[in-house]
């Protein structure tokens, strides 16, 4: 994952952060209680997804489940897999105004055992998120996100741009304009994981009188 | 900029004055009995203010939906969210005289892509009288489903309603394809000019004196500005038993011409008229750094080949171009060449657009490309991988892969890029090698 890798949207984030407390990255971690193994007990269900990807969030904080691995604490979210065919997975951590969780992901087995790990030169900036993309093969069963040890505590900048729109008070109408600054981050233990997952089935069914424009 | 969204036989734009007559006779109808009404005039004209005053403070409401054939305000219909609502709402209410044509569904599906699109919401509701059979059936014909009960807010909480909704992500394309935008772009530009054919051409066809390339890129940028919520579902490559050592890059892979796009600039604000100036400006700047270019040594196609040929060998795959012929399009080939025995893959390369831009008005200029790519079986043609790069590219769908740019690379004007073309053209020799690089290392 390259430090200057950036979400594009992003700034958007940043702009909203003006008007509002914008959480800090969380770049120590205090825990102590934290499990060996992942309790597959607490796996957060993903939906069975949608052509155009179906969403779900969750975020990480205090109240988060920990994991300690060969000394090293982290968070984790569990999530599981839908058991269906014809189905593409968007796991990652999301990029908030001042930070994003840097995710090391694990795909595990029905007995929580690993089955592989998914390399960090494959996660990529997509949008709102650092994530890696996946399609779930045979036996897999869970998904384990935990804080990629290399990267939580450091903190990275990159160019983001975007556009602003402001209403100027006459009628509707408005005025846009572009924006272009350094953004920086930091890696954090606390934010959010994102997970999307996609149904790839040759024949999808969409919402059939969207506008094709 | 003025909010107007065009369907096949409306119009819908925010509430003007010159919409309380319809609007008068509609809460004055018995149908509206479901929306709050029937009312006297007088009474209808405090929601008429209402929904004016949504649009003037909060820059959105229901649209007045005016058929394009009588001019006429025939209905409202689109998003409705006030205080104490159970939810983010696209409601509508079409005259008697023009229900049952099709006019709300028509109405409801273009309110409801702004209001994901453009709005960001996730979520959306119809909030129904459980007796309103016919908006029952709209709302299930736009693919809401059922929820639940509702309640309204004061002053229509002894209102039934049955709260009826989708999200943003059960709604809307099964996947948007390649260059979502410029689709839109070709769209919207193509009622305008019906009878000259969209092309890459810098030079042909023209519409009076405006390449067609520049109205083209002004239009991709307008669209833009309002696609960044789409969807893009990428292929994740999946090694198979046998490695892939060997693969051929299928050429023509950046369109002709360079683009230099300022996505916010001044006269983006003034509808066509702005794209018309945007056109003309984006031509003389993209002829400038062109001619910047032509001072050194730089061929855009070669280095993003010899790129990706390196990328692909640093990651122990031969590679070796494949001449391919000019696209018709910048989209993905539709047949590939005859498998020749020498590689096992093809990686289909293609660019929508590739350049400098700046964000708005007075802001630097700094690199981009938008690549799609696809590595293709061989034989068989089966896509082993497809994804989407994006370097410094505003607003990309979601699910492409975001790349910000080098910050050495900047230019805080066109003289700037004028005074030195080598690092203008190292500027895009950046972004290239960071295509080339993910690209390779996607299929690893």
């Amino acid at each position: 994952m390259k430090a200057h890798l950036l979400v594009g949207p992003a700034l958007a984030l940043a702009l909203n952060a003006c008007a509002t407390p914008v959480p800090p990255a969380v770049t120590s971690y205090t825990a102590v209680a934290c499990a060996s193994a992942p309790d597959l007990a607490r796996a957060v269900a993903l939906p069975a997804g949608k052509p155009r990807g179906e969403v779900v969030r969750t975020a990480v904080d205090g109240t988060t489940p920990c994991l300690d691995v060969a000394g090293f604490k982290t968070p984790y979210v569990v999530y599981a897999i839908p058991t269906l065919a014809n189905r593409m997975i968007d796991v990652g951590g999301a990029i908030e105004a001042a930070r994003a969780f840097p995710p090391a992901v694990s795909i595990l087995g029905a007995d929580g055992q690993p089955m592989r790990t998914l390399p960090a030169n494959q996660f990529y900036h997509r949008g709102d998120r650092v994530s890696v993309q996946f399609i779930p093969q045979e036996g897999e069963r869970y998904i384990l996100i935990t804080v990629d040890p290399a990267l939580v505590g450091t903190s990275y900048s990159a160019v983001a741009t975007g556009v602003s729109v402001t209403y100027i008070g006459v009628g509707i109408n408005s005025w846009t304009s572009g924006v272009d600054e350094t953004v920086s981050r930091g890696r954090s233990y606390h934010g959010a994981v994102l997970a999307t997952v996609y149904d790839t089935s040759p024949e999808p069914a969409s919402r059939p009188n969207r506008r094709r424009d | 900029m003025s909010i107007q969204l065009e369907t096949e036989r409306l119009i819908l734009r925010p509430t003007a004055v010159a919409d309380f007559d319809g609007w008068a006779e509609l809460m004055a109808d018995s149908s509206s009995r479901f929306v709050g009404g029937p009312v006297s005039r007088e009474a209808s004209w405090r929601g008429f203010m209402a929904m004016a005053g949504a649009w003037a403070i909060q820059g959105y409401g229901m649209f007045s939906m005016i058929e394009k054939a009588s001019g006429k305000w025939i209905g409202r219909t689109g998003p409705w969210y006030p205080e104490g609502w159970p939810g983010t709402e696209v409601g509508w209410g079409v005259l008697p005289s023009a229900a049952g044509k099709g006019f709300a569904h028509e109405a409801a599906v273009a309110s409801m892509d702004w209001a994901f699109d453009t709005l960001g919401w996730t979520d959306i509701i119809h909030s129904i009288d459980p007796d309103n059979a016919p908006s029952i059936a709209l709302a299930e014909r736009l693919g809401s489903t059922y929820r639940g009960p509702g309640k309204l807010p004061a002053p229509y909480e002894h209102f039934t309603v049955g709260l009826w909704g989708q999200t943003r992500e059960h709604g809307g394309r099964a996947a948007a394809e390649p260059f979502a935008s410029e689709t839109i772009a070709k769209k919207a530009l193509a009622p305008l000019f019906s009878s000259i054919k969209l092309s890459d051409s810098k030079t042909t066809p023209n519409t009076g004196g405006y390449p067609m390339k520049r109205l083209f890129a002004a239009a991709v940028l307008a669209a833009s500005l309002s696609a960044c919520a789409s969807t893009y579902r990428a292929t994740p490559y999946v090694a198979g038993p046998q490695p892939i050592t060997r693969v051929a890059i299928l050429d023509d892979s950046l369109p002709e011409g360079i683009s230099a796009i300022e996505v916010a600039s001044i006269a983006s604000n003034f509808g066509l008229i702005g794209a018309l100036i945007n056109a003309g400006v984006e031509d003389s700047r993209e002829d400038a750094i062109e001619a910047a270019l032509a001072t050194v040594s730089f061929d855009a196609e070669a280095d993003i080949e010899r790129m990706l040929v390196e990328a692909f060998s640093a990651n122990g795959v031969q590679a070796h171009v494949a001449t391919n012929g000019r696209r018709a399009e910048r989209k993905f080939l539709v047949n590939y060449p005859t498998a020749d025995g020498q590689v096992q893959a093809y990686l289909d390369v293609v660019a929508a657009h590739y350049g400098y831009t700046s964000a708005g008005h007075g802001q630097p200029w700094r690199p981009t490309a938008d690549v799609m790519v696809r590595l293709v079986s061989v034989p068989g043609n089966r896509t082993l991988m497809e994804n989407r790069i994006a370097y410094n590219v505003m607003n990309a769908p979601r699910g492409v892969i975001t790349i910000a740019p080098d910050p050495e690379f900047i230019f805080n004007n066109r003289e700037e890029m004028r005074a030195d073309p080598q690092k203008l053209a190292n500027g895009l020799r950046s972004a290239f090698r960071e295509v080339a690089s993910t690209a390779a290392n996607l299929m690893r």
